[in-house]
């Protein structure tokens, strides 16, 4: 079995990450939906919303996450977009936080 | 001091959520806005220290906001541009916009704090460190929280010495009624309108903020105030220098 991916959260910023999360568990259901109708655009402002958001709240994970499915959607490329996205989907499934 | 107050706009509620944390760990007192347009139309009631922007916001971006604040306003508003796009094109766009500063998300807390630290002291001066804050006649002791003119004490209250003091530090600017109230009260009182007019008019009184001393309040019509000094009339020199 592999690590969990980990994240340190700042406690100043701990009852701010449920809602975080959550946000950004809607993004891959509308990540997935908006690559189903080949809508590159909103591919493109939802990695563009996780890029901006990740690293300030201590998840960098997202970032860079974000920063490949902008570029993706730029290219059209759907296929690394799904794996990007699959990716998000696992990462927000299993992600262990420590607060600091 | 009083708290400074900043106007945020940002669609993402996550950044939203972050930015206004930041701020406010920081003792600013923060306004947060999805919209563009909504965020002009407090612009035209509230006045704010300084203003932080996205860019990409659905109604109106926050280049168009900039675009509208720079033609419109006749207050200066300090503008940190905080947004995810990293071209150099974007910066110097945001820039010869109007814009003080830029920053690309995602933002940390210091570099942010620290970023728009040096706005505002760029833009309203350094803040004074010292206990006693003076302002021509007038010389506040911030620690006994005690106040002098021409070095006789004026007895004022708590809220009067606050509100006197954010006037007088705020000479020339105007100020909105909720900006006022949210300096001196914070943001948790429940009060009405009329308590900032009550304080601001004993403020007037008790200071002798009058023409025949140099100064003027003058009310502004369902906005709020702004004290004005009038050197020709006093022959006094310019209360921003000593500032």
């Amino acid at each position: 079995m592999s690590t969990p991916p980990r994240a340190t959260v700042r406690r100043t910023l701990a009852d701010l990450v449920p809602r975080y999360m959550r946000n950004r568990r809607d993004d891959v259901v509308a990540a997935r939906n908006a690559l189903a109708r080949a809508d590159f655009g909103a591919l493109k402002s939802i990695g563009h919303r996780l890029k901006g958001s990740g690293s300030g709240y201590g998840f960098h994970d997202i970032t860079a996450l974000g920063v490949q499915l902008e570029q993706a959607s730029l290219q059209g490329d759907a296929i690394t977009a799904t794996r990007l996205i699959d990716a998000l989907d696992s990462y927000l499934k299993c992600v262990q936080i420590d607060i600091v | 001091m009083p708290a400074l107050r900043i106007a945020l706009l940002e669609d993402d509620e996550s950044q939203r959520d972050l930015i206004e944390r930041f701020l406010t760990q920081a003792g600013y007192l923060c306004s947060s806005f999805a919209q563009g347009k909504a965020l002009r139309r407090s612009l035209t009631q509230e006045s704010y220290d300084a203003c932080l922007l996205d860019w990409e916001v659905p109604d109106l971006t926050g280049e168009e906001l900039l675009v509208w604040m720079r033609s419109h306003m006749k207050e200066y508003l300090p503008v940190l541009f905080v947004t995810a796009r990293a071209g150099e094109d974007d910066i110097v766009r945001a820039l010869d916009a109007g814009a003080d500063d830029y920053m690309i998300k995602p933002v940390g807390e210091r570099e942010l704090i620290a970023r728009l630290g040096a706005l505002l002291r760029r833009t309203r001066g350094r803040p004074s460190r010292s206990r006693y804050h003076e302002m021509m006649e007038f010389r506040f002791d911030l620690e006994l929280r005690t106040l002098t003119r021409h070095g006789e004490a004026v007895k004022v209250t708590s809220k009067d010495f606050d509100v006197a003091l954010f006037l007088l530090s705020n000479v020339g600017r105007l100020l909105s009624r909720g900006h006022i109230y949210e300096a001196v009260w914070g943001r948790s009182a429940n009060i009405s309108s009329r308590t900032v007019d009550t304080h601001v008019s004993r403020v007037r009184v008790k200071l002798g903020l009058v023409p025949e001393h140099g100064w003027q309040v003058t009310p502004i019509y369902q906005y709020g105030y702004r004290l004005m000094h009038l050197p020709a009339l006093s022959g006094a020199p310019d209360p921003g220098a000593g500032a």
